[in-house]
């Protein structure tokens, strides 16, 4: 799978965890190396929300390790693509 | 040690009301539209809660350290902000000899929240998944820590009355909690270790 189209899934997946979808729709068309925490209110819940179900859609675990370096100086839409396709062992 | 929930609309969100060195920040962080908004109205209700609370203070500011915490910067005080939705809360303990933590999570979170705890916390739901997860948050956010250090974490919580006791993140703590329709609020407080 593509970095493109991992990008595409994780916007969804983002939109349905977020508890206000209307307020997380900015994330359907924001840059992905943006902060996603510039762009809708991407509280700990939605975030742990979106590993979850990201472990569940690509069918990975996601180490701490890795949670951390996609988290530190702000989650992005790129760098999360590039830990799941890390650790499906894409890269 | 004080503690106000409200709804955020109680608070402007005119960016007109930060201090300069706020609006730097701001734009430094480049948040956009609503999320934007938040961050203003986060800063104003802080800078109420020290005039309600210390009125003898002099004029301060928030500045947002690099984890995203509010430091007041001008009094000599200790808060700690949370928002989610519409709704805020903040922590204030006079001095700076208490870290502080306050978390607001609404209970639309409840669904979202059991499989999140069974799958970061070994012992998984414990209690009231929304209070659960505010007692875990306000002892994260007393001790400076991220989400990763929930991870695998062996974190033990239990609630009597309006008390909350979290054990397994480094030393236990001894948390209130109020809950209401909406939502539930965890505050503490501790010396640093």
């Amino acid at each position: 799978m593509t970095t493109a189209a991992v990008v595409g899934q994780l916007r969804t997946l983002i939109v349905t965890a977020a508890p206000d979808p209307a307020l997380a729709e900015a994330v359907r068309r924001c840059p992905a190396d943006v902060p996603l925490d510039t762009v809708m209110p991407f509280s700990s819940v939605i975030a742990l929300g979106v590993i979850v179900a990201v472990e569940d859609r690509f069918d990975i675990v996601v180490t701490r390790p890795a949670m951390q370096t996609a988290f530190t100086g702000g989650a992005t839409l790129e760098k999360l693509a590039a830990m799941i396709q890390r650790l499906q062992g894409n890269t | 040690m004080k503690v106000r929930a409200d709804d955020l609309s109680a608070v402007p969100g005119d960016p007109g009301l930060l201090r300069v060195a706020e609006r730097r920040e701001l734009l430094a962080l480049r948040f956009r539209g609503l999320r934007r908004e938040e961050w203003i109205r986060g800063r104003v209700a802080i800078r109420r809660a020290v005039a309600r609370w210390l009125p003898r203070a002099s004029r301060c500011r928030v500045h947002t350290e690099p984890s995203g915490a509010p430091l007041v910067v001008g009094v000599d005080c200790t808060v700690s902000l949370s928002h989610d939705g519409r709704w805020f809360a903040v922590a204030l303990a006079p001095g700076r000899a208490l870290r502080v933590g306050v978390d607001l999570c609404r209970r639309v979170h409840a669904g979202r929240l059991a499989p999140i705890l069974r799958r970061f916390i070994k012992r998984g739901v414990q209690l009231d998944p929304v209070v659960q997860w505010a007692a875990l948050e306000c002892v994260l956010k007393m001790r400076g820590l991220g989400i990763a250090a929930l991870m695998g974490s062996d974190a033990k919580v239990r609630r009597a009355g309006r008390r909350v006791w979290v054990e397994g993140i480094g030393p236990g703590a001894s948390l209130c909690v109020i809950d209401r329709p909406e939502f539930v609020v965890v505050w503490g407080s501790e010396e640093p270790q």
